[in-house]
């Protein structure tokens, strides 16, 4: 399954260093190094992207982070984070963020929303 | 009191005095003192600057230099577009096929919180002002796989 030449296109744009593997289900994406808000305990992140099997059709959902970050006023996991789940060999956290996928959306309908969680701090 | 006024120069905003002389209005926005400025005048013609003499100015008041490049250029979601001084939250969703309904469309703002631009109010836009949009409606939680 490969990767969508214009989701492909909107990487480069964005300038990620990126990562994709695969498996029955779909595709891994990872972001490498992604620059996180001050909100957070990190300054960066790897953050990966299930591409699932059928994607456009087939909606992408969630998104997961290692390290692990949290919010540096508290020192606690932003809301809905505290899930853990094994990808590629690698433990990440799980941002439990939904939203009624739609068969015009893509991959840089994803990414926005993780821009709002992450690099913008928006972790309510 | 001296009281301060909203103008213009070549597209940027200040923040300035009631008076101000036009050497000084050339220092603020950083034009060498021989380019002539103007001062625009609805229906009628431009006003130029002489650098000696002190002017009253007056809020939303626009001057601009000969060079200056009347055209907006903002950045929605990273990418670059031309649009019109004002505009609604509307108007700038649709220059990235996207509808109020659905997106939010957001200013980014260096000092203060970011702000929403609403959709049916109209807007100063200047240039290399930083929007993104976002989905409306996204949930924490609630529903989604955990698998491993």
């Amino acid at each position: 399954m490969p990767m969508l030449k214009h989701d492909e296109e909107y990487l480069i744009s964005r300038g990620f260093v990126y990562t994709v593997s695969e498996d029955n289900n779909g595709l891994f994406l990872v972001l490498k190094d992604y620059n996180l808000s001050t909100e957070y305990d990190q300054h960066q992140t790897d953050v990966l992207i299930r591409i699932p099997v059928g994607y456009p059709m087939v909606g992408i959902d969630m998104f997961y982070v290692r390290p692990y970050i949290k919010i540096a006023a508290t020192n606690m996991n932003p809301p809905a984070t505290d899930g853990f789940a094994n990808f590629i060999g690698i433990e990440w956290q799980q941002f439990s963020r939904h939203y009624t996928w739609s068969p015009t959306y893509n991959l840089e309908t994803h990414i926005k929303i993780i821009d709002d969680v992450l690099a913008r701090g928006r972790w309510q | 009191m001296n009281s301060k006024v909203n103008i213009k120069i070549d597209g940027q905003k200040y923040h300035v005095p009631e008076k101000m002389r036009g050497s000084e209005l050339k220092d603020l926005a950083d034009i060498p003192l021989e380019v002539r400025l103007v001062i625009k005048i609805n229906n009628a013609a431009d006003l130029e600057i002489e650098n000696r003499q002190e002017y009253d100015l007056t809020d939303g008041m626009k001057l601009v230099t000969d060079t200056f490049d009347n055209s907006i250029e903002i950045m929605i979601d990273n990418k670059r577009y031309i649009v019109n001084e004002i505009m609604t939250g509307a108007e700038l969703l649709a220059k990235v096929d996207a509808t109020p309904d659905e997106y939010k469309l957001v200013k980014e703002e260096k000092v203060e919180a970011d702000k929403e631009y609403l959709p049916t109010v109209k807007y100063e836009i200047y240039k290399n002002d930083v929007f993104f949009t976002t989905l409306r409606k996204v949930t924490n939680g609630g529903y989604g796989y955990a698998d491993a």
